[in-house]
């Protein structure tokens, strides 16, 4: 038989690994006379039959279970009675010393022949060594960009190498697109707060440009860009703030114009003021079940520095089925400069907000005997002067003085 | 597969490839260790002589506690080979095998078995028959075979026309072999059977 080719054939089909295995094991091949005939390995506790053959203790354990016969002669063997110790063959294993198959790579243990196998599998030199085993192919010079070829031998790598040039030069593109793409990425994104403080550099007291130099034209215009990004930022932080301030400010201005506004109504009404009593279902309710409740409309002016009158209105203590309006005098910051007590007409008009000509109108003079008409005394005179039972409460509700749930009552207050 | 039958069969391809008989080839086809391919050549002065005989040869868990599995993939025309399947009917392959027995002395017994056939214990009951009644017919049958399927070198001619001759009647070649075979290369016969 050709024993090269044996060989060529036989590592063919085993794998790599296998292979690499097989020799380091069979390296560890025991005389014949120290060999256990059936696992073919160093005699690990020997025993001898009385046949003469001596036999691993486990491995002739196992055949006889099967087995009434010698594994070599074929006489009958009893476990029992036929299996002895062998202590001697046992000693003269432990004896024996050998050095680890990795010897050549730097190995310098020496263990008996039954620790070999162990040893072997966690020796820091068994690393599989890739490039000393023929069947490793060769990888095309340009697997680092993609080229998956591999070859048998280095003249078919330097062929591929002649041929595949267009391919070759297309992975590289791609492979030199790629590092650019990642690298202009990682400026941007990775980390932004250490690629922030590595592209945001202040310029140096000089004035001049940044100093430290950029690998290319897209990193310089990212950094362009990101320092432009950095101060418009900046400016739109500043300007939301301003806008915040002035919003403030102005929101502040409109509910102090809006006061001012009404302020204004009532004081340059000129006597002239009509009230509005909005909801004024649920007030005219809780006035019903409290008659105690009454509704006063803001004080206004019978002239910009003249006297000030509030409206009231409220279920008639005298009548229960009939709505009171009065007006009170109420205190001003010219009161000492007025001629009191006061004196005037006032005119109540309850508007028919359907029809016009159903307005309730009634003037009455003031009467300068009455209290009411007094300088007052305190913030609202508390005394009034109107009417008792001005209107029947179902007729205000029903006949058409209260629309969208507004009651209007117009009043008009004259000096005389 | 068991620690044990694995570093046994690589021990053992080890024996056959340093044990220099250039008659043995032993080799794995599986990463597991359990599926073998072996290869004999037949042994001189016999009809196989100049064959080269492939074994399938399957290594069980429990091995070697138990032989390993042994079929001939090459077609061998021998009584104690199934004509059909390659079945080896061999003591030492069944009641008669010892765990001191290897891959390396099994394949030399079957090579042994080549030169030694048993008639009495036949795998292939045809085969058989015709080594004991016409010694003559079989070596000549077995030639062929050796000649046919395993790059014997000596060839028979006339049996080669007679397969010609039913090839060209549309029957399967190797069916037509086979029927010749057992019918002792009668043409007659063998078209018969094939045709029947």
């Amino acid at each position: 038989m050709d024993h090269n080719n044996t060989k060529n054939a036989s590592e063919g089909i085993a794998p790599m690994g296998i292979t690499a295995l097989n020799e380091t094991v069979l390296t560890n091949q025991p005389e014949s006379r120290y060999e256990c005939p059936v696992c073919l390995n160093w005699l690990r506790d020997p025993v001898i039959t009385t046949c003469g053959h001596k036999f691993c203790k486990s491995c002739i354990t196992s055949w006889l279970q099967n087995s009434g016969h010698c594994p070599i002669d074929n006489i009958n063997l009893s476990m029992k009675v036929d299996i002895f110790p062998d202590n001697y063959t046992k000693r003269e294993i432990q004896e024996q010393r050998m050095s680890c198959p990795f010897a050549g790579k730097g190995c310098t243990v020496k263990v008996t022949p039954l620790d070999l196998d162990a040893h072997i599998s966690t020796c820091e030199f068994n690393q599989p060594e890739a490039s000393t085993h023929h069947d490793v192919r060769i990888p095309c010079s340009f697997s680092a960009v993609g080229c998956k070829e591999t070859f048998d031998n280095q003249e078919a790598a330097n062929t591929h190498l002649h041929n595949d040039i267009l391919s070759h030069m297309s992975l590289l593109m791609n492979a030199y697109s790629k590092i650019k793409i990642d690298n202009d990425m990682s400026n941007t994104s990775i980390d932004a707060k250490e690629q922030e403080a590595l592209l945001w550099e202040a310029p140096d007291k000089n004035g001049n440009e940044a100093s430290t130099p950029l690998p290319n034209d897209t990193s310089a215009l990212i950094r362009a860009l990101y320092e432009r990004v950095v101060v418009l930022e900046q400016r739109n932080r500043e300007q939301d703030i301003v806008i915040a301030n002035i919003s403030k400010q102005l929101s502040a201005f409109a509910v102090a114009k809006m006061k001012q506004n009404n302020d204004m109504l009532l004081r340059y009404c000129m006597g002239n003021y009509i009230w509005k009593v909005d909801n004024f279902k649920a007030r005219l309710e809780a006035m019903l079940k409290d008659h105690n409740k009454m509704l006063y409309s803001p004080g206004f002016y019978t002239s910009p520095n003249g006297y000030r009158f509030c409206v009231r209105l409220n279920i008639s203590p005298l009548n229960p089925l009939c709505f009171a309006l009065h007006v009170h005098l109420m205190k001003t910051e010219n009161d000492e400069y007025l001629d009191w007590p006061f004196n005037g007409r006032i005119s109540f008009s309850m508007i028919n907000q359907y029809d016009s000509e159903y307005t309730q109108r009634d003037t009455m003079m003031s009467n300068s005997s009455l209290v009411a008409f007094r300088k007052p005394t305190s913030e609202i005179c508390v005394r009034g002067f109107g009417y008792n039972e001005y209107a029947e409460v179902s007729d205000v509700v029903r006949n058409g003085f209260v629309k969208n749930d507004v009651l209007i009552i117009s009043v008009r207050i004259k000096c005389v | 597969m068991a620690n044990i039958a694995a570093k046994r069969v690589k021990r053992e391809i080890k024996e056959v490839v340093k044990g220099g008989e250039g008659s043995l080839k032993l080799e794995v086809v599986s990463n597991s260790w359990t599926d073998l391919l072996g290869e004999i050549t037949g042994p001189p002065d016999t009809p196989y002589e100049g064959g080269i005989f492939k074994l399938e040869i399957k290594i069980p868990e429990t091995y070697p506690f138990t032989p390993p599995k042994v079929r001939f993939i090459t077609k061998i025309w021998h009584p104690n080979v199934s004509s059909v399947t390659g079945a080896i009917c061999l003591d030492i392959l069944k009641d008669q095998w010892a765990a001191a027995l290897t891959l390396r002395t099994v394949m030399l017994s079957i090579q042994a078995l080549l030169a030694a056939a048993e008639p009495n214990d036949p795998q292939d009951a045809v085969v058989a028959k015709q080594y004991i009644e016409n010694q003559q017919m079989f070596t000549l049958t077995a030639r062929h075979w050796t000649n046919i399927y395993a790059e014997g070198p000596s060839g028979v001619w006339e049996f080669n026309q007679k397969v010609q001759l039913l090839l060209e009647m549309g029957v399967d070649e190797h069916k037509a072999r086979v029927a010749l075979s057992t019918y002792n290369w009668d043409v007659e016969d063998a078209t018969e059977q094939l045709f029947s």
